[in-house]
């Protein structure tokens, strides 16, 4: 049974972990990810206990909170193909009436990864607008899975996107607490009503 | 034995082309082909292993297997990855039914009912007028075709990238196939008249609210006496679920 000071110190920094969760993304953005979570566990212990023994008691909820603190560290878009070039490619049609977004592939990389470093998730996509429109809002987001189970929800990138081709690519740093295994990186993008989901797969490595 | 089995299996199966005739014409299975291709490449689809399309294309084959002509046919459900309602039949046995229209079920005689009206186009000979004349695009208005355009009922509506036409007609009829099934199937033909009165304007399955449409259903529902509860199952919640999640 955990004692009143140490479930305080657990939760606040939790707490802090998913307000780091929530905060607005911009692309490009360097983001706290695990350490970001220790320091604030850190913080959070000090406020509470008054002295560094609660500094380095936060620190290790916060960095203990492993995958729940983890958020994509690095994003960057490029337009890869006009709309024109992805009805070319992919056979795409006449506009549609209703905005169609649709993964054509996506992978992991490196496949075999080490706790502490970091993994590449590229997802190229199609999206298609109805006539009059230029583009159209993307959201992106990642649920990271083991076993079945969620690890974590990696907070949504919302950017406006052209019509056309996109190559997404979503670092994402590997825990150094992370338990060796195959995990599974599912990737969602929507715009409008529709949505498309792709599974990538890395390996952690003892 | 073998010799005792041999008519019976060449019974069956001329009964089975027979069948087949009924319900897929010439031409409608490359037409249906090209286009199911062209969708795959186009909209996101979910896979065929992934729950929701197994439950949707179990509940499919279900409802297609209580009416004889629907059991000589190879039955396709696709799921599109879309939070707008919709549903639609490309011929051939291909059917296509959107999250959106899960999400709008609010039980599984209604999706039933979704999927027991586009099993009844097909069953219905909706997609057996030849195709005319078209250019390389005629995949994007691939519904032109299937619907008469002479009862002044008709109207175009789009589905992604293809239009589809709406006949009145053709839409009752396929309201007489889809109580037929439900009732055999053991669901709630009722559940017909709930989603078609529920339907937002806007949605892509706004036809089904056609007041003519209604009008003619609650007719075909008073003649049928159909009086049993909407059903319900653990598995059609799951499913939901997953689908809002």
């Amino acid at each position: 049974m955990w004692s009143n000071k140490k479930s305080k110190v657990l939760c606040v920094a939790l707490g802090c972990s998913l307000v780091a969760g929530c905060a607005t993304t911009e692309e490009n953005q360097q983001m706290f990810g695990a350490a970001g979570g220790a320091m604030l566990g850190c913080l959070t212990g000090t406020l509470i206990s008054r002295n560094a023994k609660g500094c380095a008691a936060g620190a290790l909820a916060g960095a203990a909170v492993g995958w729940g603190a983890v958020k994509v560290s690095q994003y960057n878009a490029t337009q890869v193909r006009s709309a024109t070039e992805d009805k070319r490619v992919y056979g795409l049609t006449k506009p549609p009436k209703s905005t169609l977004v649709k993964i054509n592939k996506g992978v992991a990389a490196p496949e075999n990864v080490k706790p502490g470093a970091q993994v590449s998730v590229v997802t190229d996509y199609s999206l298609l607008v109805p006539s009059g429109m230029a583009g159209a809002d993307v959201t992106q987001s990642w649920v990271l899975k083991k076993d079945g189970k969620v690890l974590a929800n990696l907070p949504p990138q919302r950017v406006y996107r052209q019509a056309g081709g996109w190559t997404a690519d979503a670092t994402i740093p590997i825990p150094s607490n992370a338990k060796p295994g195959t995990y599974v990186v599912e990737t969602k993008v929507r715009a409008g009503t529709s949505y498309d989901v792709n599974q990538a797969v890395f390996v952690v490595e003892s | 034995m073998v010799s005792l089995l041999t008519p019976l299996l060449v019974l069956l199966c001329l009964t089975c082309n027979q069948a087949q005739a009924q319900v897929i014409c010439t031409g409608e299975q490359e037409r249906a082909r090209a286009l199911a291709q062209r969708i795959g490449q186009e909209w996101p689809l979910r896979g065929s292993n992934d729950q929701v399309s197994t439950y949707v294309r179990n509940l499919g084959q279900k409802l297609a297997q209580t009416v004889a002509e629907g059991q000589s046919l190879v039955w396709h459900f696709n799921v599109v990855r879309d939070r707008s309602a919709n549903a639609f039949s490309i011929g051939n046995g291909y059917v296509y039914v959107t999250d959106g229209a899960v999400l709008f079920a609010q039980n599984e005689s209604e999706i039933a009912a979704i999927l027991a009206h586009e099993i009844g186009h097909q069953l219905a000979g909706h997609f057996c007028q030849s195709a005319p004349h078209r250019d390389i695009s005629w995949s994007s208005s691939f519904f032109d075709w299937l619907l008469s355009k002479q009862s002044g009922e008709v109207e175009e509506q789009a589905i992604g990238s293809l239009t589809q036409v709406i006949d009145v007609s053709k839409e009752k009829q396929a309201d007489q196939y889809a109580v037929t099934i439900l009732k055999a199937a053991g669901y709630n033909a009722g559940a017909m008249l709930a989603v078609a009165r529920r339907l937002p304007k806007q949605d892509g399955m706004a036809h089904l609210r056609d007041h003519r449409r209604i009008e003619a259903l609650e007719n075909l529902l008073a003649a049928a006496k159909d009086s049993k509860p909407s059903q319900n199952s653990v598995e059609f919640q799951q499913v939901k679920k997953q689908v809002g999640g």
